[in-house]
C-alpha cells in the first residue's frame, strides 16, 4: 500500500505496514491454516498487535491510541487482512466501540473504557443485529428497561464478532417505542449478571474470527454505562458505519493482493495449461484504483468532510473485487487451489463476508441510488 | 478415452444443474419467508433481479447440458458440446451459490443454511474433470481449427 497521493503521512504508513508484517509472520501466518480448520481464536496475536498500538490505530495519544491519520488505519488493516481475514474482523470491530465512545461518551466513559481497548488488556465488540433484525437494523427489539440508576435489558442479540472472548460489547437496545429513535446504546462487560453466550456460529469462512450471540436476562447495566442520551443509540451505531465500510474496502484490498500475489507464485512454479493471465489483469487494474480510492477516503476521514457515498462506493466495489479475484485464482489453480495448503481456498471462503457484513452490497446499492438521486436530478 | 472424457464432463453439468437448481429453490424459499423492512425480500427489487437471473442462467445451462447429452447418444463427435456444456453450467452453479449466500446474508455464511455447501459444491465442479480454463482451451481448439 505505498502511498502516492498524501507524502506526508507516506512515513508512517510504511512504519505501520512494516511492524503488521513483523507480527503477522510470527503470530499469524504461521497458523492461518490450523486456525481456521480448527476455528481457534488467537488472544495473543490480538494482544502483539494491540501492544504496538494497532488495535488503535486512529484513537487520539490521551486515551492510549496512536494518534495517527486514517491512511495508516486503513494500510494497518489492509496488512493484517493479508495474513488473517479472521483477525482483521476482530481488530475491526475492536475499533468500533472506540469509535463510539469517542463521539459520543462522557470524558469519564473514554478514561475508563478506551485505553484497556488500546493496549490489549480487553478486546472490544459491536452488537446491533438481532434474528429479526439484520439489513433493517432500526428494527430491533432487545428491550432496555429503566429503572432507579439504570436499565435492565432483556433480548437476544447475534451475529456478533469476538462474542464469548470480548470483554467490552456496544449493545443497542430499545428504550422506547419510536423505530429509529427509541434505541440507546450501553457499554456492557462480558462478566456482568444476566449476560450469556448463546451459540456460537458455524460458517463458510472467517472461521478463526468468533460470531455469536449474546442473551440478555434481566440484565442489570447502570446508567453510567449509557453513552449517549436515551434515544441516541442508532446515531451512536450509524457513527460507526462509514469507517467501518472503509475498513471493509481496505481489508478487501489486502484479501485481492494477497490473492494475486500468492496466485502469481505458484505460476511461477507451475503454469497449468490454459491459464490465462490476461484475465487478472482488470482486477490488478481495479485493485490500484481502488487504492486510490481508498487513500481519498482516509483523507476525507481526517478533514471530517462527509465520506458516506464514498464509503458505500469503496465497500461495494472492494468486496466484489476480492470475491472475484479469488473466484478465478482458485478456478486458475486447480486442484492445487481447493487443498487446503494452497490457502488460496481459504481466502476465497473469506472473500465472500466481505460482501456481507457492514451493510450488504445491496444496501451498498441502496445507499448509492439514494445520493444518486440528489446528485442528478 | 476422449469420449469417456466427453461423457464425464456432460456428467459434471448435470451435478452442476442440481446445485444450481438446490440453490434457487432454497434462495426462492427464504426470500419469500425473510422480512425486513416490513415486507419480504421477495418484494425488493434487488432481490427479483438476482433471482430472474439465477432462474434464466438456470434454464440456459438446463438447454445446453441436454443438447450435449443427446449429441453424445447420436453418436456425435463434437468434443466442444460437453466443454461448452460443464464450462458454462459450473461457472453458473457457482454464481448461483454466490448470489444465493448475498440473498440470505448472514444466515447463508452460516452452515446451519445449506447454501453455502451448494456453493462449495459448485466450485469444485469449475475445476474437477478439468478446470475452467482447460474447457476453455479445448472449446477454442475446435472453434478455431487449431
Amino acid at each position: 500500500m505505498a502511498l502516492l497521493f498524501y507524502p506526508e503521512t507516506a512515513g508512517d504508513e510504511k512504519r505501520i505496514q512494516d511492524r503488521v508484517r513483523a507480527i503477522a509472520e510470527k503470530h499469524l501466518r504461521p497458523f492461518a491454516i490450523e486456525d481456521d480448520q480448527q476455528c481457534r481464536f488467537r488472544r495473543n496475536a490480538f494482544e502483539a498487535l494491540a501492544v504496538e498500538g494497532l488495535a488503535s490505530v486512529v484513537t487520539p495519544k490521551a486515551y492510549g491510541g496512536l494518534g495517527l491519520p486514517y491512511a495508516c488505519y486503513y494500510t494497518a488493516m489492509s496488512e493484517i487482512a493479508r495474513a488473517s481475514m479472521s483477525m482483521a474482523v476482530t481488530v475491526g470491530v475492536n475499533n468500533l466501540p472506540q469509535g463510539a465512545l469517542l463521539a459520543y461518551g462522557s470524558e469519564e466513559q473514554k478514561k475508563k473504557y478506551i485505553p484497556p481497548l488500546c493496549n490489549g488488556k480487553a478486546i472490544g465488540a459491536f452488537s446491533l443485529s438481532e434474528p429479526g433484525s439484520g439489513s433493517d437494523a432500526a428494527s430491533l427489539r432487545t428491550q432496555a428497561v429503566a429503572k432507579a440508576d439504570g436499565y435492565v435489558l432483556n433480548g437476544t442479540k447475534c451475529w456478533c464478532s469476538t462474542a464469548g472472548y470480548a470483554d467490552l460489547y456496544l449493545v443497542m437496545a430499545r428504550t422506547a417505542e419510536h423505530k429509529t429513535g427509541g434505541i440507546t446504546a450501553f457499554i456492557v462487560a462480558k462478566d456482568t449478571p444476566g449476560l450469556r453466550f448463546g451459540k456460537q456460529e458455524s460458517k463458510l469462512g472467517l472461521a478463526a474470527s468468533p460470531l455469536g450471540e449474546l442473551i440478555f436476562e434481566d440484565c442489570f447495566v447502570p446508567t453510567a454505562q449509557r453513552i449517549g442520551g436515551e434515544g441516541q443509540g442508532l446515531g451512536v451505531a450509524l457513527s460507526q458505519l462509514d469507517s467501518g465500510r472503509i475498513v471493509i474496502a481496505a481489508v478487501s484490498i489486502g484479501l485481492a493482493e494477497e490473492a494475486l500475489n500468492r496466485l502469481w507464485g505458484s505460476l511461477q512454479n507451475f503454469t497449468p495449461d490454459g491459464t490465462d493471465k490476461n484475465l487478472f489483469a482488470e482486477f490488478y487494474a481495479r485493485l490500484q484504483a481502488l487504492k486510490s480510492l481508498l487513500q481519498v477516503a482516509a483523507r476525507g476521514k481526517d478533514e471530517g468532510t462527509p465520506v458516506t457515498t464514498l464509503a458505500a462506493q469503496l465497500k461495494l466495489l472492494a468486496s466484489d473485487l476480492a470475491m472475484e479475484v479469488t473466484s478465478h485464482a482458485l478456478s486458475a489453480l486447480g486442484p492445487q487451489g481447493v487443498c487446503v495448503k494452497s490457502e488460496m481456498e481459504r481466502l476465497f471462503r473469506d472473500a465472500k463476508a466481505l460482501q456481507i457484513v457492514e451493510g450488504t452490497n445491496q444496501i451498498q446499492k441502496l445507499v448509492l441510488v439514494r445520493e444518486m438521486d440528489k446528485a442528478f436530478k | 478415452m476422449m469420449r469417456n472424457l466427453n461423457i464425464e464432463r456432460i456428467t459434471i453439468s448435470g451435478i452442476s444443474l442440481g446445485v444450481a437448481s438446490a440453490t434457487l429453490k432454497y434462495s426462492k424459499h427464504y426470500v419469500q419467508e425473510r422480512r425486513q423492512f416490513d415486507k419480504p425480500l421477495s418484494e425488493f427489487q434487488a432481490t427479483q433481479q438476482k433471482i430472474a437471473e439465477m432462474a434464466t442462467d438456470l434454464e440456459a445451462g438446463r438447454a445446453l447440458t441436454y443438447n450435449a447429452a443427446k449429441a453424445y447418444d447420436r453418436g456425435e463427435r463434437d468434443m466442444s458440446l460437453g466443454a461448452k456444456a460443464k464450462l458454462f453450467t459450473a461457472q453458473m452453479a457457482t454464481r448461483a451459490g454466490l448470489e444465493g449466500i448475498q440473498l440470505l446474508g448472514g444466515y447463508g455464511y452460516t452452515r446451519e443454511y445449506p447454501v453455502e455447501r451448494y456453493m462449495r459444491d459448485a466450485k469444485l465442479m469449475e475445476i474437477g474433470a478439468g478446470t475452467n480454463e482447460i474447457m476453455r482451451l479445448i472449446i477454442a481448439r475446435q472453434e478455431l481449427e487449431l
